[in-house]
């Protein structure tokens, strides 16, 4: 598509092979179960903050 | 016109700092006055100079708030005090009006101004605002005050900077040392990032909106102590996204267990590595009432190998301290992890006596650093799994290091890959990739790579390559960049570097609404690079 005005400025030198030309791109590079399992226990353990020390007070 | 309003004191000898002592806190609250001149002469002062009366805008607001409104009579006139390394020779009785001013500014641009500390007419909490420099590094260590910005103060017709971190003392009538926390961490977010200002007094305020149970504990209400829950109100009320981590303390062995995938240390490493101040909620043993204090550095040293690395380690491997402001100690002490480890400062440990801390992030950051880190090290298990084919299918390719590659993938192999994770600016994650020693190919992919406003970036050296004393000899070889404001974590991931290797996720320019494309290519020549360094592009 042409704007009508100016020059695209030419940026990427590398040359990238995209998931829309080769769909085999990125297979296997999905969160694996292991990671979303790490990640549901950290955010658990963040969650149960409050019944840890929610009535801690400082002073 | 009185002409004792400005005093000149050389501090050569103890004697010349008992002097100024006596003149600024004539009473028994001594032990954050002591720790203050200490880091002070860690400075190198050697002269100061006393503002008899300075109007501070904290206490005016705190004296408008509180002192003004009840019977007994106190003073709204406060005194600073400024430090210099320097022996200002210029308080001759010769000295001109115009020579005064430009000595000082000289004295200022030649680094010789250490700070100031605002002194209050209150006898029971004497300092207001406290600024000192950053500390000096203790031996074969180094001291990284992370937490920092200039404070610019006007004295005599001159213009002193100073870049430090604020500290200031909880008075008890307005507020406790939960309040003196937040201050300095509202105080720095004001001064670094155009956040708001705020008095103690204000502080307090938001911290008792809605009032509650525990405030009604003590009189006037919150000054004595605050809950979780009050202190992330008043985080919430100066535009911040507090989160929360805590341990649990077992009264039976008076031991802290924290669950297995919070690393507190690890955690505060990581949030005062991407410039946050963090709120630690200290508990002591048969004390009801525990204590809050502020980190804002870290202490790194270097570790003799071989040595045994947790699982997945971090920069946090290298630590021996955390810088804290204690409102009842003094301005950036080094906490240490465990108890008993030398150079400490603090009689608390991490270890012995952290129950909590409270991360105040900006807002629309949706995602913690574990989350960003776990997601990373992912990707450097993919990478190593995928190595060996990969370097089989480009080694032929003039230019391609397959070299540094096995150098890595065997790093990975033996448990030497090393992360560090911290928060940044989108622009700001481009500038410095704009100013590594990464192959231009790389650089030309990143530079028109749309980013959020704030990313997480881990990077991965190794062992050997973060065990330096300072950050800027130590070198990386990968990095991932996720975006923080995404609170779905696999659509999270932007970018990925390691040698040989660089892998990104953006909108599909033909529908926002698909997945993201993923652009996958092999870097020739390429080698390994600089972690960030605060302060160097």
């Amino acid at each position: 598509m042409t704007l009508g005005f100016g020059e695209p400025i030419q940026l990427t030198s590398l040359e990238e092979v995209t998931s829309d030309q080769d769909p085999s791109v990125g297979q296997g590079w999905e969160v694996s179960e292991e990671t979303r399992s790490q990640i549901r226990e950290i955010e658990a353990s963040i969650r149960s903050s409050e019944e840890r020390t929610g009535s801690f007070l400082v002073g | 016109m009185r002409n004792d309003l400005f005093i000149f004191a050389r501090l050569n000898s103890q004697a010349d700092w008992d002097k100024l002592e006596s003149l600024i806190a004539p009473d028994n609250y001594k032990c954050a006055l002591r720790s203050i001149f200490a880091s002070a002469k860690e400075l190198n002062t050697i002269s100061a100079i006393v503002e008899r009366e300075y109007i501070d805008q904290d206490f005016s607001s705190d004296f408008a708030a509180f002192y003004s409104k009840v019977f007994r009579r106190y003073r709204k006139i406060c005194m600073r005090v400024h430090f210099f390394s320097e022996s200002v020779e210029l308080f001759t009785k010769n000295s001109s009006a115009e020579g005064l001013a430009t000595v000082l500014q000289e004295v200022e641009d030649r680094g010789g101004y250490v700070g100031f500390m605002v002194i209050r007419p209150l006898k029971h909490a004497r300092f207001g605002r406290v600024v000192l420099k950053a500390p000096p590094s203790p031996h074969q260590m180094q001291a990284d005050l992370l937490v920092r910005a200039v404070y610019r103060v006007h004295l005599l017709g001159a213009e002193l900077r100073v870049e430090g971190s604020p500290y200031t003392q909880q008075d008890t009538r307005i507020g406790a040392c939960a309040q003196a926390a937040i201050w300095s961490a509202a105080r720095h977010f004001y001064t670094k990032h155009d956040g708001a200002w705020v008095s103690m007094a204000e502080v307090a305020e938001a911290a008792s909106k809605p009032a509650d149970r525990v405030l009604s504990l003590s009189l006037p209400a919150g000054s004595k102590f605050l809950s979780q829950d009050n202190m992330i109100r008043a985080l919430k009320e100066i535009g911040r996204e507090p989160l929360l981590f805590s341990g649990q303390f077992d009264q039976a062995t008076s031991k802290i267990r924290w669950p297995a995938p919070l690393q507190p240390s690890r955690i505060i490493s990581q949030y005062v590595d991407s410039g946050i101040p963090v709120i630690l909620g200290l508990v002591f043993p048969r004390r009801q009432i525990g204590h809050a204090v502020l980190a804002v550095g870290q202490t790194t040293t270097t570790l003799s190998s071989p040595v045994a690395l947790s699982k997945q380690p971090s920069r946090a491997e290298f630590l021996h301290s955390f810088l804290v402001n204690d409102d009842q100690l003094g301005v950036q002490l080094r906490m240490p992890l465990k108890p008993g480890t030398p150079f400490s400062q603090t009689a608390y440990d991490v270890e012995s006596n952290l129950l909590y801390l409270i991360v105040p992030l900006p807002k629309k950051v949706y995602m913690p650093a574990e989350v960003a880190e776990a997601m990373a090290w992912n990707l450097i298990e993919k990478y190593h799994n995928e190595w060996e084919g990969f370097k089989k299918n480009n080694k032929h390719k003039p230019s391609f290091d397959d070299k540094i590659g096995d150098e890595f993938s065997n790093e990975i192999v033996s448990g030497s890959v090393v992360s560090r994770t911290y928060l940044t600016w989108g622009w700001k994650y481009r500038q410095r990739i704009m100013n590594n020693k990464v192959p231009d190919a790389v650089k030309s992919a990143i530079i028109d790579h749309a980013l959020p406003k704030f990313v997480w970036v881990t990077e991965f050296g190794t062992f050997d390559s973060f065990n330096k004393t300072k950050i800027d000899d130590c070198e990386i070889y990968a990095h991932m960049v996720a975006d923080a404001t995404s609170s779905d974590y696999p659509e999270a991931r932007l970018i990925f570097h390691a040698p040989g290797l660089l892998h990104r996720w953006y909108h599909d320019p033909t529908d926002d609404h698909k997945e993201y494309v993923q652009a996958r290519a092999v870097v020739l020549d390429d080698r390994k690079y600089r972690p960030k360094v605060r302060g160097i592009i």
